[in-house]
């Protein structure tokens, strides 16, 4: 007997890019290159095809999580100008595919590093991903001002799960280098949210300027500027990096706060006239890779 | 129970059957799109793996 069941309208498969956007592969170049600061700065020595296996399960953990955040984040990002072409509000992915491959990439990535690594390396990364995706994409970013600051942390774990791949210990040196990024996400972000106020408010997340205003948020960005800038000193401060880093970091520095000065004292509040948050936006990129970049060469070649 | 379960490529038939020409053609080309991605993703991995227990047995030292 032949059945003549009506099939809903199905959405076609999605492309391998639309996985690949999941991945977020901008955040993920910026945590890649950071954990591989961290395994080379650490001392001691690992394998070329361990260290590549460590940095390659960074990765792969960064973009699973990238995809859990768009999973949970649908509704969110197709309110928003810059995240609604993104695979799942634009309606090229299921939510479903997109979970499975966030928790298939993140899964995959701890057991990797655990057994090809070590296994803190692991449970450093499995710390990251619940970190990122429970603690911050889930409870704070929805419910708390405070959002960036405490969800800092989540991108900071990078340098420090290198370093655990090479010594297999964590030291006070990449707790530093934790704390670097961590006090580096406010202004960042915060940078972005002050030009992207309409956006985030038309979504409902409560980002620093939508709730304590532009005024504040300005003043914040300065001061968590000059923490940071104080944080980045340590290193050479303590002996664990040479003249050359402590010069660098310092002209790295100067151009921070001289870029968060010119935001604190901006009282524009279209986006369009805020050209020094978007310079100091772009800038605070540039300076974490820079620094980065310089401290791993330093402590490469002081050894 | 008098109704029988489908294959999953009876299923698959259902669905194709569903689609038009154009909607076939595209779900095709994805298809193979992300066969040959996985197919270059495994490739790499087994390159990887074998690797990594070369360094893991020491053959190399």
């Amino acid at each position: 007997m032949t059945q003549h069941t009506a099939i809903p309208d199905i959405a076609l498969p999605a492309e391998w890019r639309d996985f690949w956007a999941l991945t977020k592969p901008g955040v993920m170049k910026l945590v890649v290159f950071t954990g591989l600061c961290g395994l080379l700065a650490a001392p001691g020595h690992v394998n070329p095809i361990i260290g590549f296996t460590a940095i390659m399960c960074i990765a792969l953990a960064a973009g699973g999580c990238g995809a859990l955040n768009q999973w949970y984040e649908v509704g969110v990002d197709s309110k928003m100008a810059r995240t609604a072409n993104r695979p799942l509000p634009a309606g090229r992915m299921d939510r479903e595919s997109a979970l499975q491959f966030g928790i298939g990439l993140c899964a995959f990535a701890v057991g990797i590093m655990g057994v090809a690594v070590n296994w803190l390396a692991a449970g450093l990364l499995a710390l990251s991903i619940f970190y990122y995706a429970v603690i911050y994409t889930m409870w704070l970013k929805p419910s708390t001002p405070q959002n960036i600051v405490i969800g800092g942390g989540a991108g900071a774990f990078p340098p420090l799960i290198g370093w655990a791949a090479v010594t297999g210990d964590v030291t006070l040196m990449p707790m530093l280098l934790f704390a670097i990024i961590f006090m580096w996400t406010p202004p960042h972000f915060w940078a972005l949210a002050l030009f992207m106020k309409a956006d985030y408010g038309a979504a409902g997340i409560p980002m620093l300027p939508n709730v304590a205003g532009r005024k504040e948020t300005r003043k914040q960005i300065l001061l968590y500027s000059f923490v940071m800038a104080a944080a980045t000193m340590v290193p050479f401060a303590i002996g664990e990096a040479s003249l050359v880093y402590g010069v660098a970091a310092t002209l790295l520095n100067i151009g921070f706060i001289a870029l968060a000065f010119a935001v604190w004292r901006n009282t524009a509040t279209e986006a369009s006239d805020m050209q020094p948050e978007k310079r100091l936006f772009a800038y605070s990129i540039l300076y974490l890779f820079a620094l980065f970049a310089i401290f791993a060469g330093d402590r490469m070649l002081i050894g | 129970m008098s109704e029988r379960k489908l294959t999953d490529i009876q299923q698959d038939a259902r669905i194709v059957g569903n689609l038009d020409v154009e909607q076939s053609r595209v779900t095709r080309e994805r298809q193979a799109g992300r066969a040959r991605m996985m197919g270059v993703v495994l490739i790499a991995l087994c390159v990887l793996f074998f690797a990594i227990t070369v360094v893991k047995v020491g053959v190399w030292g």
